[in-house]
């Protein structure tokens, strides 16, 4: 299990390694050029560094994402492509800034005719490309492209954009001509594409061959399915409760996989997870053959305890975010020295709660406190009827110290953020709010 | 939105901030060499 890199540290590297390239072009001596050349070339150089940096940022990357989280990692990658697509855009009309205000007929005459030069296309190709990248995220939900064909188009459209622009670069790039600006250029390159080959090629084999089979499949209530998997070497993942796996049922390509979290304990030799019906794929997992072979990339994801953390815990979760939670509250239950244990539960019905009598066995025999919520239709023992608002909030940190709790929230994403901004107005301080949101629009 | 989002979202603002000051400077020193 990789712990990643500690954030101030990746952000230092991050913002190194994007002006990286402008500190060797100034390095290299050469005397600068007009204001706007330069502002152009500063522009393309920042764009194409940013644009290799993108490749570590696909939250596969234990050593990125391992202690920041996914969620930062696809906030960076997010803003990152599109901060870099603007400077790609702005990076040719810099050239031609001075006439585009005063005669601008001229100045897209004269962008016209460099943009049309033999030894621009490679340039004009990545620029193309980087738009399409950047446009098809941005719309992928309105578009209708599915989550697995647009990740395998992502990628391989990203790494010709940037084979482009590096081209591009090498070709007609003042600085990029010297030594250490090229070598940074072509390593740039080399390392997105190792990034690459390691996610989508080396590591799913590697995860298809460690074993993992289908061990059981069990309606849990209403769209819900506990599926657990184990290997026949009996080894245990190592991972920490509260972490996520991307799985693949059957043998499918390399980027046709979907994040679950886990939500058995650690040492379990069982893997297990709740699973909603909901797409193609989810729709499916009451069929799963038993003995299956499953593909599993983990762990995955920030949304841990640490353990030397001696804060009280509450443990909040809406519909399927009951499954990392459930692997937090297990994990607890396993531990002699743990404190004080809360859980806030909420579901739209009551057969919707999930694993009611293991929570409520639990919540008796270790004194962790339960709270449960139904939204709609008749409830259940120990339900109290609403959604997850200040008052079931409040009850449940009764008696425990704001400043000296921690909590864990997982569901929809509307209802972590109100959650977290109900907790924050209950006196916990936001470094004490996690959760971990797994969309970026 | 809770301050921890706004947190992670101005971390994010300030890093690429960096960045495109450092553009900003790189393209000043045109004036000043």
């Amino acid at each position: 299990m990789t712990r990643g890199l500690p954030p101030p540290l990746l952000a230092a590297l991050f913002v190194l390694a994007a002006c990286a390239p402008l500190l060797l072009a100034v390095a290299s001596g050469e005397p600068p050029e007009a204001l706007q050349a330069e502002a152009g070339i500063g522009l393309g150089l920042a764009a194409l560094a940013l644009m290799l940096l993108q490749f570590a940022h696909s939250g596969r990357l234990e050593t990125i994402a391992g202690r920041i989280g996914i969620d930062r990692t696809m906030r960076v990658h997010r803003s990152a492509g599109i901060a870099l697509a603007a400077m790609a855009l702005l990076h040719p009309l810099a050239f031609v800034a001075p006439p585009l205000f005063t005669n601008p007929e001229l100045a897209l005459r004269g962008l016209a005719g460099m943009l049309r030069a033999e030894r621009m296309q490679s340039g004009v190709i990545a620029l193309a490309l980087l738009l399409v990248v950047v446009a098809a995220s941005l719309a992928r939900g309105r578009i209708g492209l599915a989550y697995q064909r647009w990740r395998a188009l992502h990628a391989a459209l990203g790494l010709a954009a940037a084979a482009f622009a590096v081209d591009h670069a090498l070709r007609v790039g003042l600085y990029s001509g010297s030594a250490p600006l090229r070598a940074f250029w072509l390593g740039g390159l080399a390392l997105a594409g190792s990034a690459l080959l390691w996610t989508w090629a080396i590591k799913p084999i590697r995860d298809a061959r460690a074993g993992w089979r289908v061990a059981s499949v069990a309606p849990l209530g209403p769209d819900y399915w506990e599926v657990t998997l184990h290997r026949p070497s009996g080894a245990p993942l190592s991972f920490a409760a509260g972490q996520f796996a991307w799985l693949a049922f059957g043998r499918r390509a390399p980027w046709d996989d979907n994040p679950f979290s886990i939500a058995s304990a650690p040492g379990d030799p069982r893997l297990a997870f709740v699973i909603r019906e909901a797409g193609d794929l989810t729709r499916r997992i009451g069929a799963l053959p038993l003995g299956s072979p499953v593909r599993v990339d983990a762990p995955h994801g920030a949304f841990v305890l640490d353990p030397s953390d001696r804060r009280a815990v509450l443990l909040i979760a809406g519909g399927a975010g009951i499954a990392p939670i459930l692997s937090i509250w297990r994990d607890l239950a396993a531990r002699p020295d743990a404190g004080a244990v809360r859980l806030v539960y909420g579901a739209w019905t009551a057969e919707r709660l999930l694993y009611r009598d293991e929570l409520a066995r639990t919540a008796a025999e270790r004194g962790f406190g339960l709270f449960l919520r139904v939204d709609e239709g008749p409830l259940c023992a120990g339900a109290t009827r609403g959604i997850l608002d200040a008052s079931i909030l409040r009850e449940a940190l009764t008696g425990l110290d704001p400043n000296a709790t921690v909590a864990m929230v997982c569901g929809p994403t509307p209802m972590m953020l109100a959650v977290a901004a109900t907790l924050e107005r209950l006196g916990l301080p936001p470094e004490a709010i996690r959760y971990e949101r797994f969309d970026y629009d | 939105m809770p301050r921890v989002e706004r947190r992670m979202r101005t971390g994010v603002r300030l890093l690429l901030g960096a960045v495109w000051l450092a553009v900003a400077l790189f393209a000043l020193r045109a004036l000043v060499l």
